[in-house]
Formats: structure tokens, C-alpha cells, sequence
């Protein structure tokens, strides 16, 4: 038995010697990390070309998935450790506690030198702070957006066809949808489609139907408690999910499905019409090169009297530590990185919106379309929802597909529960 | 043929039924990773057939070059046979300890060490993160290593323990007469004897620590240090995934755990039989 143990035990150490003879690790000037695994092999061309330019080498090192990634970027944060380019990967509240701690280069002096102007402002938003903010971040533009996204609505066009349908003339309005639905119903063929399972997305396609009823300062009555969600128009956006599920236009399953099947289930072409981010170009091509389809902005109410806005912006961005001895070094190389000739090439590599508006005339068709679109993105409020509502909204939105409870029903408990957050706010002063 | 032979007949068929559903339905996902690893991408969506339209064999060699399975593989070796090794050596020594030593505080020491099981590794992520970065041993092989040698030592400690409570104390104390040390008495009568316990403690920490990713993805930087698991999270994209690259994969990083446990089989049943895994 001790002759076993002492050949394992040799073993064990002769390993690491072996294991050591990999290739080596590559050190650079800058360090990123990052969690996009897909782009890594754009990113070592891009930081090549950079190497050449510049004699300075910067290191892409990818970590993913994305809850590891923040999981490794709070512990070096802890630790003091950042490296020089990261992302917190949080929403602005934990963006803000970055800032505070001193952890994220303040880039307002260096985009106000023309920098933003190339950039789309909408992808700016969600990481500029304004003065007085509600998480007492100082005042200033802090990421830089290295893409952006957008939410709209994918058709296939060889299942329009079968219909009957044009798939050069979608449907435009709310009215025309549901005629659609219905046709695609009668041809047997599931007419829409999309993640319905997972909140955020069920949330989107209600939002922009919100802000088409609502507007701006409308959407702010809502959350600040000056209009209620029994409002005629907050009963309206729900009856929207009434109607489709009464005219059958809802995939089967549809509230319990989260994203990549609703994916699947597009790109193998069980239904006609998916709700999905521009990301989905890149996935259904991926998952069926034959597919033939196009994508057009949600249909708009005949009533609604403001804008149809469209749930999307940034979509990857990254910051600049600003303990970093090379925090100079990493802001020049971001700005090279947005620069019109690098954007093109991620786009074209990556199938992903370029953060640079300049580039857009130069991308794909179906990507240009939704680059087109952001000018139409929701722009960040200074106040949010309690996350609590939220939650109940859609959790409601659900029911309400199913049949649980009918819009005006689902109207008075969303409203109920506003009063309980606001009750609780109040207590707590 | 009388009642009670068609009784065992009906009563046999509808257990191999259930027997064969049961495996069919574990057999199913191996054989689906085995299918997909030999299609294209656009086959794994598209086409419903259970076997591959051409068989791509060269998605083993696309998949072990992009991931370069090369360095990772011997990384994971070499945590698993230096992490199983030291985690079978003091677990068994600290449960001898327990089982057979009296000493004060016994029991609450082994409760207290007990309990380190119902804590969730992503819950020590920074504190352990930092005490790494302390001692030095942050992206280092033995920082990460000691980490999966801490983190086995509970439940080892905890299974050989009721397999040494259990051993016949008359045997030991037969080889004390005959001369025999404290130590002694470990090494040539407890542990030969402990041999089912001990592999099932083997086959269980080798598929822990082979298939562990997360706190190497938080311990390591360097990813020339990085273990097999690595490897296949190349093929997963933000938002899309090449399934077929990854079946390819995961059937490479999955070859050594079978082979360990077709080697160790017969002695995790026994482990089970002797009763190793009672409470």
C-alpha cells in the first residue's frame, strides 16, 4: 500500500512540471477583462493591430460566465486588485457604488474632447450620472459603450408567404398585428413567439406599448404614484396580452419560456414572429442559415398619441480603473477601440450594433435597420419603479395570458401593491 | 404453467420495464452529447434525427485545438491527483482520530467541522479571494489546490468517520497486544480495511475537483494554470452556443471520469454495502 501511495505521491509532483509546459502567459501593458467569449478572437486581432501601432500590449483576459465574472470582479474589488479596463456588470445603483469607492475612472473631460460625439447617446445614458443623482455618484459620463442593442420584431418571411401575407408590407399597427396573427392561426402556423418566461422580456414589449400611451412624462406619473395603474391607458397595455392570447397569436408555453428556447423555437421556424434583441440576427443565423427573415419595429397603437419607443442601448460597455498606473494608457486605447475603423470591424465579426454611429452605413441590412432604430431606445429615467412592482407587473402580464385574471382585475393589483411600496417607503422615512 | 409463476412473470416484466425506462432516461442525455458532437450546428436545431446525417469526427480535433484541451487537461490532472491524494490522506487520518481518539472537545470540534458543509462556495468567494491575496498563493496552483483539498475535507472526514466507528475495535486492540504503534494501527489495520470507504471517497472528489470551474475562474488569472473546465466555456458565446463543439468537448473532459469509475466500481458498491455512506 506505502509503494502505491509513494507512486501516486511522485506522480503528483512530476505533474506540475509537465503542466507548466503549456504555452506561456502572455503579460501586457494593459490589462481587460471581460466575460464576451464570442468576441475573443476579434479583440486578439484588434489588440494586435493596436501592438503595432502603438508598441503597447493589451490582454484581453475573458472570465464567463457573466455571474462568475461579477463574482471575480467584486472579490478584486475587495482585494484592490482590478485590473485596468473591467466592468461591474451591475445596474447603475451598483455602477454608482463602484464610482464611490473610487474604483472608475471619471472620462466627462476626455468625451467632451469630441469623443461622444461619434457615439450614440442613448448607449452614453445608462453610465452618465447627473448632478444631485439618487445614488450620490459625482457627475460625469464614466464607460465607454462598445455596442449597443436594441429590442424589435423578427418575422420570418417564408411562413408570411404561407399565409398569405406580404412579408414586404408587415403588419404596422396594433390592428394589422392581430389580423396577421390570425391569418398565420388559420394557416396553422404559431404566429408569435418570444421569452415570455423571463420578466424582462414580457416587461419590454408592455413598456414600449406604456410609453406609446403614456409618454415621457406620463411613464414618470406612473412611477412617482400621480397616476395609477388603474388608468384606463395602463388597462389598455394589458389588454394587449388579453387580445393575443383570445385571437391565439401566443406560441404554446409561451409564459414559461425563457429566451433561447423562444429562440429556438424562431429559427426552426414553429413560429412566425419573435420579439427578440439584435442579437438575435447573429443567434438564428447560427442555428439555421436557411432561415429567411426580416424584422420590423413593434406594431404602434392606432391611439397611442406619443412616439413607439423601443426597449434597448448599451449593450457591452467597459471602464477604466482608476487606480490603475496605466489609466491614461487604457483611456487612449478605448477611444482607439470605438474609433469608426475598429467598430466596423467588430460589427462585421461579431454581428453586433457598433456603438459608433458613424459606422452604420456600413453594416449588414438587418443590422442596419435596428442601428436605424436607436434613435427611437427608451432613454433612462432619473427615477425607476420599485423593483417590488415590477415584479407584480409581470407576474400580472403572465396571468393574464394564461387566464388567470382579466386586465382590469390584474390593473387593481398591480396598484394595490404600488400602495404597499409606497406604505413601506413612507415607514421607513 | 400454474398462478404463481405468471404472477413472478408479470411482476419481473413490469420491473425490467421500470429498470429499462430508468436507464434508458440516463443513457439518453450521454448518447445526445455522442449524437450532437458528431452534427453540424444548424443540424443540432434543425434536423430531428437521433443519429448525425454525415459523421463529423473532426469536430474532436476542432474542439480540442480551439479549447486548447492540450494544457487544460494536464492542468485538471494534476488538481485531481494531488487534490484527491491529500484530501484521502488527512481525511483519514483526522477520521481515525475521531472515531478511535478521546479527546476534550471531540464532538463539537467534528459538529464544527460539520456544519463548513452547509456553506455555499460562492458565499466564501471574496473572503476567500482575499485570504489568498494575503498569504501569496493568489493565481497560483497550490493557492487553488489548497482551496479544493479544504473544501473535501468535511465530507471526507464525515464518511470515513462512520466507517471507522464501525470497524471491530477487538482486531486493533489484538495488534496493540502484538506491539503494534497508535500509528501503526492506522496504517496497517484501519486503512486496508477502510479500502471500499476510501474509494468511494476517491471517485467522488475526483468528479468534484475534475469537474470544478468556478473557483478556479475566481483563484486563477493565468490561464495557462486553468483546468479542462475552461476549456469548453469557448464554445459558449453571450448569446450563442456551438453545440456540437461542446458535446465534442464535454465527451473529452468526460473520458476520464469513466475511466475512473469503471476502474473503481466494484469498490464504491462495496463502500455502499459495507456501509460506508451511513449518517
Amino acid at each position: 500500500m506505502f509503494k502505491k501511495l509513494l507512486v501516486v505521491a511522485l506522480f503528483a509532483c512530476l505533474l506540475p512540471m509537465v503542466a507548466g509546459c503549456g504555452r506561456p502567459r502572455v503579460r501586457g501593458d494593459i490589462t481587460v477583462w471581460h466575460w464576451m467569449t464570442d468576441r475573443q478572437a476579434a479583440f486578439d486581432a484588434l489588440t494586435q493591430k493596436y501592438y503595432e501601432k502603438t508598441g503597447l500590449r493589451v490582454v484581453f483576459e475573458v472570465f464567463a460566465p457573466e455571474d462568475v465574472y461579477r463574482s471575480r470582479i467584486q472579490a478584486a474589488a475587495s482585494g484592490r486588485l482590478l485590473p485596468d479596463i473591467f466592468s461591474p456588470q451591475g445596474d447603475r445603483r451598483e455602477l454608482a457604488a463602484f464610482i464611490n469607492a473610487g474604483f472608475i475612472a471619471n472620462l466627462t473631460e476626455y468625451m467632451n474632447d469630441g469623443w461622444k460625439d461619434m457615439l450614440f447617446e442613448r448607449a452614453l445614458q445608462p453610465m452618465t450620472f447627473e448632478e444631485d443623482n439618487q445614488w450620490g455618484a459625482p457627475a460625469g459620463i464614466y464607460g465607454v459603450p462598445l455596442d449597443v442593442n436594441s429590442l424589435m420584431l423578427y418575422f420570418n418571411k417564408d411562413l408570411f408567404r404561407r399565409a398569405g401575407l406580404d412579408p414586404y408590407n408587415p403588419p404596422q399597427t396594433w390592428t394589422e398585428f392581430i389580423e396577421a396573427g390570425r391569418a398565420l392561426r388559420a394557416a396553422g402556423i404559431q404566429p408569435f413567439v418570444s421569452g415570455f418566461g423571463e420578466g424582462w422580456l414580457i416587461n419590454a414589449f408592455a413598456t414600449s406599448y406604456k410609453w406609446n400611451l403614456f409618454g415621457r412624462e406620463g411613464v414618470l406619473g406612473l412611477i412617482d404614484g400621480t397616476i395609477p395603474y388603474t388608468d384606463p391607458r395602463y388597462v389598455r397595455v394589458l389588454q394587449l396580452f388579453e387580445e393575443m392570447r383570445n385571437h391565439r397569436i401566443l406560441a404554446s408555453g409561451i409564459v414559461t419560456m425563457v429566451n433561447k428556447d423562444a429562440e429556438r423555437v424562431f429559427a426552426t421556424e414553429r413560429a412566425a414572429m419573435a420579439f427578440n434583441g439584435s442579437w438575435g440576427i447573429n443567434v438564428y443565423n447560427s442555428m439555421n442559415p436557411n432561415l429567411n427573415f426580416s424584422v420590423m419595429p413593434l406594431p404602434r397603437l392606432e391611439e397611442g398619441r406619443y412616439p413607439m419607443l423601443k426597449f434597448g442601448g448599451e449593450g457591452s460597455s467597459l471602464f477604466v480603473n482608476e487606480q490603475s498606473p496605466k489609466r491614461d494608457e487604457s483611456i487612449a486605447f478605448l477611444r482607439w477601440l470605438t474609433e469608426p475603423e475598429q467598430q466596423a470591424f467588430l460589427a462585421r465579426e461579431t454581428l453586433n450594433i457598433p456603438s459608433n454611429k458613424e459606422v452604420a452605413e456600413d453594416l449588414p441590412p438587418l443590422l442596419k435597420i435596428f442601428s436605424e432604430h436607436m434613435a427611437y431606445a427608451i432613454e433612462p429615467l432619473p427615477r425607476v419603479e420599485a423593483w417590488q412592482v415590477v415584479n407584480f407587473i409581470n407576474i400580472n402580464l403572465q396571468s393574464i395570458i394564461i387566464g388567470e385574471r382579466t386586465p382590469e382585475v390584474a390593473a387593481r393589483e398591480i396598484q394595490a401593491e404600488k400602495n404597499r411600496q409606497a406604505a413601506r417607503a413612507a415607514r421607513r422615512g | 404453467m400454474n398462478v404463481h409463476l405468471i404472477k413472478k412473470r408479470i411482476l419481473d416484466s413490469v420491473t425490467h420495464v421500470i429498470l429499462i425506462t430508468v436507464a434508458l432516461t440516463c443513457v439518453f442525455p450521454v448518447f445526445w452529447m455522442l449524437s450532437s458532437s458528431l452534427k453540424t450546428q444548424d443540424e443540432v436545431f434543425t434536423s430531428m434525427r437521433l443519429l448525425p446525417q454525415s459523421w463529423r469526427f473532426s469536430n474532436y480535433l476542432e474542439a480540442f485545438v480551439q479549447a486548447d484541451f492540450g494544457v487544460y487537461f494536464l492542468n485538471s490532472l494534476f488538481y485531481t491527483v494531488v487534490g484527491v491524494f491529500f484530501i484521502v490522506f488527512i481525511t483519514s487520518l483526522a477520521a481515525y482520530g475521531f472515531a478511535r481518539l478521546e479527546f476534550w472537545g471531540r464532538n463539537a470540534l467534528f459538529y464544527i467541522l460539520i456544519s463548513t458543509l452547509l456553506i455555499p462556495i460562492p458565499g466564501v468567494f471574496i473572503p476567500l479571494y482575499l485570504l489568498l491575496k494575503n498569504l501569496g498563493l493568489l493565481d497560483t496552483r497550490t493557492g487553488l489546490l489548497l482551496c479544493y483539498i479544504a473544501g473535501g475535507l468535511a465530507f471526507g472526514i464525515f464518511l470515513l468517520k462512520s466507517f471507522f466507528d464501525n470497524l471491530p475495535k477487538e482486531i486493533e486492540e489484538a495488534a496493540l497486544i502484538d506491539g503494534c504503534s497508535r500509528f501503526g494501527l492506522y496504517w496497517r489495520i484501519a486503512l486496508p480495511l477502510a479500502r471500499p470507504a476510501l474509494a468511494t471517497l476517491v471517485i467522488m472528489n475526483s468528479l468534484t475537483i475534475w469537474n470544478e470551474f468556478l473557483l478556479a475562474l475566481v483563484v486563477l488569472q493565468d490561464r495557462t494554470k486553468m483546468p479542462i473546465q475552461r476549456g469548453l466555456m469557448v464554445f459558449q458565446g453571450t448569446f450563442i452556443t456551438d453545440y456540437p463543439m461542446l458535446m465534442a468537448g464535454l465527451t473529452i473532459a468526460t473520458i476520464p471520469v469513466v475511466v475512473i469509475y469503471l476502474f473503481m466500481q466494484k469498490h464504491i458498491i462495496k463502500g455502499i454495502a459495507a456501509g460506508a455512506l451511513k449518517g
